[in-house]
């Protein structure tokens, strides 16, 4: 059992890396949305500051959201996802794998390159720790959470759309729970408590979301 | 016994018939709740000492509010019975709930925006309830989304249940998201769409509306399954011999 | 290879019984009725649309059923989810290969996925495998590089990986060679005569000897 979540794992990470140029666009797309931000709001260094930490953390999750189509697109139309289906094997592990595959492909980059981005927006020193381990907690749940709407979606002809309004309600905890906290560690304030939701929420969601995204795939292929 | 009226219910032509019945009922006694409610908060109870008269219509908006959610957990039961049951009534139920509900929420919405303009002269408030509001809307549109986008209304059933259900393990996380973020930039100041000791005169009305909207729904959600069984059934023959009895009579 | 392996264990067999499948508020099907035995194929027959391909993904555990069940052994395939697919190998219209991964990376994965008796370390055993269906020398290639028919081979292979007795083949013939048919054929034949149950859809005959064949024609049952 364990030999499948591994495999499962592997083979994903495998195809991401044979597809090295795609691996850039959802660092870059976030990026880009953060650069945006200045350009829209002005260029004033202390509202920026004031405002960095929601900043990177919803260009995070729109980067989250474009890349989650990839997690069960292409197994849908080779047909591996009904082969993972009537394997012999629990369907949730093998989508936690793909879980986990997911953020270490788009999501961990994000969590590289954030806190460097928040530099330029200005956000003083004691607040890009916290933006780090909110990162590092909270891009799991962005792909946990996501999973769950592309396993609705997926067989649809133009899933994207609905994904959007799908996934985005349900990260709202996250993103409050994230940036309020950096928002805290910027003004001095203590951060156990949000931080603390952020990791029950990890926990909440690694757990339970295989299960939905398991019984989601198996309407969408039938 | 109730176990056996729940199964008989699952069954389409019993659930048709049954409702026929009841839908007059029904109304009767919604009507007669509407009255009441209605004629003991416009007319019945005091004026606000704060707010005046501008405080009634609490008896629109908090009704419309507390139904919203309690919409979603019906929708969210007759999920799970659909999923595991593939009950046909309990997926009729279920779509049908969400355009009520949705309606419902955005009553909610918009009675509660109307409310904050005399209060604070703006049309919008990010509190934590009517922020919470928002988002139950936003989660009722994306299961009317995901339905109205598979063909297969069976398969957008099961889609839909899914939805609901990993809606409702949401809410509770939403609404004390919400509630901990608003607490953080308003401070303590209590909004006035918080129930303080409210005074019995304005309180019964409020629960007397609260009844009175449940049975809408109950009547509205009928009439709108009714109609989907009917056209879901089209092809069998319960549903070609209501047309038949009528004929012959 | 195949040919040395011993005979099935245990008692198997396949029942169906008045099996009916909706689609958008119109029967597909509505009384399918069937019993299979080991050592018996069923050929199911019908027009392009009879729903052939559903019939095979209800037995598979793929699409639900509206009305009626299915047996394996007697036992609802719902309620032995876990027995019933260890049992069972699909070839379905998609092939079931990754393009992206090299057809021993490919091999790898069916074989954890499916519980093959072979281990994965086991090098004998995979090239055993790779030349039972002709693809010897193509160990490392990438499957997106192979032809149609190749990855159709490879995709067969899965059937060979596991102890399963019932085989469940939906157009196994397409884009095959003279060769590649005739290695097919043996396989099945093989199957079959080891005490295997198969059943498949087929617009080319299959030349299979001295096998129970039952003819179910979909479009006349509707």
């Amino acid at each position: 059992m364990l030999q499948a979540f591994f495999i499962i794992l592997q083979r994903d990470l495998i195809l991401a890396i044979r597809h090295r140029a795609e691996l850039m666009n959802p660092v870059l797309f976030f990026v880009l949305v953060v650069v945006l931000f200045p350009l829209g709001v002005g260029a004033d260094i202390a509202i920026l500051e004031r405002i960095a930490p929601g900043i990177i953390w919803i260009a995070a999750l729109l980067s989250a959201l474009l890349s989650l189509d990839r997690i069960f697109r292409t197994d849908m139309e080779d047909g591996s996802l009904e082969q993972m289906l009537i394997s012999a094997q629990p369907m949730s592990l093998l989508i936690l794998a793909k879980i986990i595959a997911h953020w270490l492909i788009t999501g961990l980059p994000v969590v590289v390159v954030g806190p460097l981005l928040a530099l330029f927006l200005g956000l003083p020193a004691a607040a890009i720790e916290t933006l780090l381990i909110t990162l590092l907690v909270g891009t799991p749940i962005l792909s946990a959470i996501g999973s769950v709407g592309v396993a609705l979606t997926v067989g649809l002809r133009r899933g994207g759309v609905i994904l959007s309004l799908l996934v985005l309600p349900l990260y709202v905890p996250v993103l409050i729970f994230a940036s309020q906290a950096v928002d805290a560690a910027a003004a001095g304030f203590p951060v156990l408590a949000p931080v603390a939701m952020l990791s029950a929420l990890l926990l909440l969601s690694l757990s339970l979301t295989p299960w939905a995204a398991s019984a989601a795939l198996k309407m969408s292929v039938s | 016994m109730i176990m056996r009226f729940i199964y008989k219910l699952g069954s389409p032509p019993y659930f048709y018939h049954l409702s026929s019945r009841l839908l007059p009922w029904l109304s009767g006694i919604c009507l007669l709740l509407f009255a009441i409610g209605l004629y003991g908060g416009l007319v019945l109870a005091p004026a606000d000492y704060q707010q005046g008269d501008s405080f009634r219509i609490i008896y629109i908006h908090v009704p419309a509010a507390w139904l919203s959610l309690f919409v979603y957990m019906v929708m969210a039961a007759s999920g799970v019975m659909a999923l595991i049951w593939r009950i046909k009534i309990a997926e009729i139920v279920l779509i049908n709930s969400a355009h009520i509900g949705a309606v419902f929420t955005f009553l909610a919405l918009v009675t509660g925006s109307i409310w904050g303009k005399p209060m604070w002269g703006t049309w919008w408030v990010w509190d934590a309830r009517l922020t919470s509001e928002l988002l139950l809307l936003f989660l009722y549109l994306g299961i009317i989304a995901l339905h109205s986008a598979i063909d297969d209304k069976r398969k957008a059933a099961r889609a839909v249940a899914i939805l609901a259900i990993v809606g409702v393990v949401n809410i509770p996380i939403i609404h004390y998201s919400v509630e901990w973020w608003s607490t953080l930039h308003q401070g303590p100041t209590v909004t006035k769409f918080d129930k303080p000791s409210i005074d019995t005169r304005m309180l019964v009305p409020l629960l007397v509306m609260a009844v009175a909207y449940k049975f809408l729904y109950a009547i509205v959600v009928l009439l709108r399954a009714r109609n989907d069984l009917l056209w879901r059934e089209r092809r069998s023959q319960w549903v070609a011999s209501l047309f038949t009895d009528t004929k012959s009579k | 290879m195949f040919k040395s392996l011993p005979a099935y264990t245990g008692s198997q067999s396949l029942t169906v019984k008045h099996l009916a499948i909706e689609k958008q508020d119109r029967w597909l099907f509505k009384d399918v009725n069937f019993e299979l035995q080991p050592k018996e194929v069923l050929h199911l027959e019908g027009e392009n649309g009879a729903g052939k391909t559903t019939l095979l993904r209800a037995i598979c555990g793929l699409t639900l059923a509206d009305k009626g069940d299915i047996f394996w052994n007697d036992i609802s395939i719902q309620r032995q989810a876990y027995d019933y697919h260890l049992q069972l190998s699909y070839l379905g219209h998609s092939d079931g290969i990754k393009q992206d991964l090299t057809v021993l990376e490919n091999l790898r994965v069916s074989m954890v996925l499916s519980r093959s008796i072979y281990k994965v370390s086991d090098k004998a055993i995979l090239h055993d495998i790779l030349d039972s269906i002709g693809l010897k020398n193509k160990e490392n290639t990438l499957a997106f590089n192979l032809s149609a028919g190749q990855r159709r081979r490879l995709a067969f292979a899965r059937c060979l990986l596991n102890d399963s007795a019932l085989w469940v083949l939906d157009e196994p013939l397409t884009a095959l060679d003279i060769k590649g048919v005739a290695f097919i054929e043996q396989a099945i034949q093989a199957h079959i005569e080891r005490g295997g149950l198969a059943v498949i859809t087929s617009h080319q005959p299959l030349k299979i000897k001295n096998v129970r064949c039952t003819r179910l024609n979909l479009s006349a049952v509707a």
